[in-house]
């Protein structure tokens, strides 16, 4: 687990998607808004954020910024079914998928508690996209969801 | 009968509608669900796509843990409260023609009852008795047949004969025997038994009427809706064999024209269920207009023959049906429907109508009870393209057009809204620059009496009513309505 937008983190989600089925998605680019997750992190913990963005030359601003809007919006691109590319959402990204949750969400149905088609009825998970891609494509999308909470440390 | 019905011809549907589902992953997403809301776990319902478009209903049922008793008791909760609205509707009639209100009482709850067919919406008695004249003709018996979604059977077929608009005998045609368990002394007075004001049977009768064959396609009349389509079908097949019942059991009603009315019992539940009378004539259109307007390839309701003045309204806009219908009905006024029978009777759908007025009906998406002229403006998911002026007769307020943008992709200068299938909507979407009328807005409710508003009402509005006094009865509506109005700046 690590520390949210630092480089271990973004290595450590990279790793297991890597082990894990992605197939389905295929060539799309998958934006996905997460709210809640960035005002859950102690001061220590941004703290810690702050330092290892200016090691890595990256601007603190914008990480500030998504503080302040408690979001974090992130762009996962795929190439035949594997990731090329996992990054901060740029304003330029063009997405064939826009997710957007709030974290507590994503736990629930990491630990099993909640089901990915409820929560998109319940509205509590947001999918815009074609319809038939979203139900054939569940097992991707909790994996993605399972990489992400599984990896994440929000102390 | 207008049209016919065959087995070949409700396969080929049935097939298409199968590879349809199925294409759209809708199965998938149904095997996930149906862990939480269905009663019998691997059986795909007919109107699985409805059950998946109203999360408020979803989550009643998976609060109350839809077990195949639940659903069975559901069944029977919904047949009695039908039953029972018409014969209340026959006791206000009956008092209020012999004692005219003065027209400023005629309004108020106590003189409302469920003289429509169905028994959904509430009305004055005299307009009432004039619009089923209206719409049936003098003469008319409408039966009602009701499906269970998942095993396609047949397991009630009651109504009423009406003369001059007004129900003058009570018909129970048929009723399964596991129905009948749910009985109590009033229900077995009521349905198994007869004398000049209702038409009855014994429990073996109204069982063993569903096995009777129907000889043009050799099933039981039970099983009908098993091997055909949707309920403009069914209502085609079971029509001649309740005229043929009619003959033996009410030779002196055989004059009157005979309607079938035919629906499901999870949409029977919602219609029964509606909060309000804006919110059923909005569902009316959609049963009756389900493949226009929701892009699904079968109707959620049906009249065989279908009235041709209700054909004519269905040619509206969404919107001026409602409200249409509110005026026609109700004087434009808006009434929260109540149950006829009391809530020991039928619990479960006391727990329903609690649960809907707490949540709203289109919870979680939309926090409180839509107001009446927000409902009428309803835009619903579709499986097809629509189009915003199918719905709407005024355009949609700034505030509107942004959500129809962001969340259904809707295009601003034709109007178009993409499918379900494109933008992956399964959710109603209202105009968020009305306020929800929250709970706590409201005077008390007692739900076997229900209250009256105007169609016009906004959480400001009812604030002001309440405030002056108003109690939701009907008592000097228009006065309060009126008042409020000037409070509120707004000219007459």
């Amino acid at each position: 687990m690590a520390l949210p937008l630092t480089r271990e983190w973004f290595e450590s989600i990279l790793r297991e998607l890597d082990s894990k089925s992605c197939l389905g998605f295929g060539d799309e680019s998958v934006w996905a808004s997460i709210t809640g997750l960035l005002s859950r992190l102690s001061k220590d913990a941004v703290a810690r954020i702050e330092d290892e963005l200016t090691r890595e030359g990256m601007n603190k601003e914008n990480f500030r910024r998504m503080r302040e809007e408690d979001r974090l919006d992130l762009v996962v691109n795929f190439k035949g079914g594997k990731i090329e590319e996992f990054r901060l959402a740029q304003p330029s990204d063009t997405p064939t998928i826009r997710i957007s949750c709030d974290y507590e969400s994503l736990e629930k149905l990491w630990r099993g508690e909640e089901d990915i088609v409820w929560m998109v009825l319940m509205a509590r998970i947001k999918i815009r996209g074609k319809l038939k891609n979203f139900t054939r494509r569940i097992d991707e999308y909790t994996n993605l969801i399972s990489a992400l909470v599984s990896n994440t440390d929000v102390n | 009968m207008e049209e016919g019905f065959s087995k070949e011809e409700s396969l080929r549907k049935r097939t298409a509608w199968e590879k349809r589902f199925n294409e759209l992953g809708i199965n998938i997403a149904w095997k996930r669900v149906e862990k939480f809301i269905s009663p019998y776990k691997g059986i795909v319902p007919m109107n699985a796509e409805i059950f998946m478009v109203f999360p408020a209903w979803a989550t009643i049922f998976r609060e109350i843990g839809m077990t195949p008793e639940a659903w069975e008791r559901l069944k029977y909760e919904n047949f009695v409260e039908w039953a029972y609205r018409v014969d209340q509707a026959v006791k206000t009639t009956n008092r209020v023609l012999k004692e005219p209100p003065p027209p400023q009482e005629m309004y108020e709850v106590h003189n409302l009852c469920y003289l429509s067919h169905p028994p959904a919406y509430l009305c004055t008695p005299e307009v009432g008795k004039h619009t089923c004249e209206m719409l049936y003709g003098k003469y008319a018996t409408v039966e009602y047949v009701h499906v269970d979604d998942f095993s396609r059977e047949i397991y009630w077929i009651n109504g009423y004969h009406n003369d001059e608009g007004f129900p003058v005998h009570q018909w129970t045609v048929a009723v399964d025997e596991k129905l009948c368990d749910h009985f109590d002394e009033e229900d077995e007075k009521a349905f198994l038994t007869s004398n000049s004001a209702w038409t009855g049977g014994t429990r073996e009768e109204l069982n063993e009427r569903l096995d009777r064959m129907e000889f043009t396609i050799r099933e039981r009349l039970r099983d009908l809706p098993k091997v055909l389509w949707d309920p403009p079908e069914w209502g085609r097949a079971t029509w001649g064999m309740i005229r043929d019942f009619r003959i033996d059991e009410l030779s002196r009603w055989a004059y009157g024209t005979l309607y079938a009315s035919c629906v499901s019992t999870y949409i029977s539940s919602i219609a029964q269920s509606a909060l309000m009378s804006a919110e059923f004539f909005t569902y009316l259109y959609y049963g009756l207009k389900t493949t226009e307007v929701l892009g699904l390839d079968y109707l959620l309701f049906s009249y065989v023959p279908m009235p041709n003045m209700l054909t004519e309204m269905l040619t509206l806009p969404q919107e001026t049906f409602v409200k249409r219908m509110s005026e026609f009905f109700l004087g434009g006024y808006n009434a929260i429907h109540k149950h006829a029978c009391g809530e020991r009777k039928i619990p479960l759908l006391f727990r329903i109508k609690k649960s809907l007025f707490k949540y709203g009906q289109f919870y979680p998406h939309y926090k409180g009870i839509v107001p009446p002229m927000v409902m009428a403006r309803t835009i619903p998911p579709s499986f097809t393209t629509t189009n915003v002026n199918m719905f709407l007769e005024t355009p949609p307020s700034k505030e509107f057009w942004e959500l129809l943008e962001s969340e259904a992709d809707a295009d601003r200068k034709t109007g178009e809204i993409p499918s379900v299938e494109e933008t992956s909507r399964f959710k109603f979407l209202l105009d968020p620059s009305v306020e929800p009328l929250k709970p706590s807005d409201f005077p008390p409710i007692d739900w076997n009496v229900g209250q009256i508003w105007p169609f016009d009402i906004t959480r400001e509005k009812m604030e002001i009513m309440v405030e002056e006094g108003y109690d939701g009865s009907g008592k000097d509506i228009e006065y309060y309505s009126e008042l409020a109005d000037k409070k509120m700046g707004k000219r007459n």
